[in-house]
């Protein structure tokens, strides 16, 4: 637990630490390159679905969060 | 005189004419403006299989032999309003066929159990409304999912903003699906009731938050906090449970919610014209006593303007269910209890590796914009191993 607790302490520190440079929408051509989307891709989706199954832990990727199964 | 009004008269016929040309093609244009048009149609399929020897159907030993194929259809339309705003409709509709070699042993006597071999099919269909003054979008889904025993009807809300100049980013998600299954039990336990299966039900809830954030002109990050509840059959009625010495199997049992927090954080950095690196990092915890970190990379490498690789890594580790025993691990039955290994104490490890190809003018066709190919290979350190070959194509 306290392995956790300490993860989570640096990734805070490092979100409150991280100063944001001002981007203007002239200035976004690389932020916009589709590699670069904040989700996961559409390749991805078949994979996120098996692992959802396969393992005890679900969710925070944009993956499947209910419904049907299609796998046992 | 009659000349100057033959004058006029010309005149004003050349001015209606051109008045009601004017119209018409004022007309045309928001026609053609407010017409539906398809944005993208992504047309995915994927191929999965897996093996191991801790299936939960024969009490945490047995094959856990299974092959997917999945197909799914994905399109986008928008209609675009005067006010340059959008209309945005989508339609997904996925079919999957899988054979189960686990699922078999539910009932042994059968040749071919209903589980060992079943079709899902899934429609969804979406609408968003793109405000482009007010920088947010807002809509929703349906969803609906079937298979022989087992039932989903979901929908979706969601709402996004962008401000600070489009800098940040705040995407709510609010998802709820109303699933019916039938209860199989194994076919030992089931006395004489043997084929008539109860419709037991399952809630889930899902609320989803993301923050995303560009940094720099070449870094952004998404920071994620979802919060799920689920309550009513949470258990897998076909999966069996033995304690020390037993000769007969008893049910798993798990009880009736579970509260799940996942937190996520994305990292997307422009290395260099060439190099994208993608990086996921998960924290989940859960009221069940599954604790799990998940770390994944991606790197986007371009080997040419027609042609992308991307190797990726994906690590995990969960602490095990504190309803998970091993098989006769327990001497007596306790309230709760599983011997599904996927609740159990493990690491895994996948490795990707897609291929992107998108030539200039299209693959045949410049209407067939690019297709991705990725294989991928996942282990878990308690045996069970699967392959995975995915494949998307998108028209444009």
């Amino acid at each position: 637990m306290k392995k956790h607790r300490f993860i989570l302490l640096i990734l805070t520190y490092t979100f409150l630490m991280i100063s944001c440079a001002k981007v203007l929408p002239h200035q976004r051509a690389y932020l916009s390159q589709p590699d670069m989307e904040l989700s996961s891709k559409s390749i991805e989706k078949p994979e996120m679905n098996f692992e959802s199954y396969r393992e005890g832990a679900s969710g925070g990727n944009g993956g499947k969060v209910g419904g049907g199964c299609g796998c046992n | 005189m009659k000349k100057i009004s033959l004058n006029i008269l010309f005149l004003f016929f050349t001015i209606c004419n051109l008045f009601s040309q004017n119209t018409t093609d004022v007309l045309e244009k928001n026609y053609e403006k407010k017409r539906l048009k398809i944005d993208e149609v992504n047309i995915l399929g994927s191929y999965y299989t897996q093996d191991g020897n801790n299936s939960g159907v024969t009490g945490g030993i047995g094959t856990e032999k299974l092959t997917d194929f999945s197909t799914a259809i994905d399109i986008k339309m928008y209609k675009p309003t005067s006010k340059g705003n959008k209309h945005v409709f989508g339609v997904n509709i996925g079919v999957d066929y899988y054979t189960s070699a686990s699922s078999d042993n539910i009932d042994p006597l059968l040749r071919t159990s209903p589980s060992y071999s079943d079709t899902r099919y899934y429609p969804t269909l979406s609408y968003n409304y793109e405000n482009t003054v007010k920088n947010s979008t807002i809509g929703g889904n349906l969803s609906f999912s079937k298979e022989y025993d087992y039932i989903s009807r979901g929908a979706q809300i969601n709402y996004s903003k962008s401000f600070n100049k489009k800098q940040t980013e705040w995407i709510s998600k609010f998802n709820v699906f109303f699933d019916e299954l039938l209860e199989i039990i194994p076919y030992e336990l089931r006395g004489l009731n043997t084929r008539n299966y109860p419709t037991k039900s399952r809630n889930t809830f899902n609320f989803s938050n993301a923050l995303n954030q560009s940094i720099n002109k070449k870094i952004q990050m998404a920071f994620i906090l979802d919060f799920a509840y689920q309550n009513g059959y949470l258990s897998t009625p076909f999966n069996r449970f033995y304690t020390k010495n037993a000769l007969d199997a008893q049910m798993e049992v798990l009880p009736d919610q579970r509260i799940k927090v996942p937190i996520g954080i994305r990292g997307n950095i422009y290395l260099n014209e060439r190099l994208i690196l993608r990086n996921f990092y998960r924290f989940y915890w859960d009221n069940w006593g599954i604790i799990s970190n998940t770390i994944q990379s991606e790197l986007n490498t371009k080997i040419s303007s027609a042609l992308i690789l991307s190797p990726s890594v994906r690590l995990y580790q969960q602490t095990g269910s504190q309803y998970f025993y091993e098989r006769e691990e327990l001497l007596q039955l306790a309230d709760f209890r599983t011997s599904d290994f996927d609740l159990s104490n493990f690491q895994s490890l996948f490795l990707g590796l897609g291929v992107k190809i998108q030539p200039k003018n299209g693959i045949i066709n410049p209407l067939f914009n690019n297709l991705e190919i990725k294989y991928g290979y996942y282990m878990r350190s308690n045996g069970l191993n699967a392959h995975l070959v995915s494949a998307n194509i998108r028209i444009k």
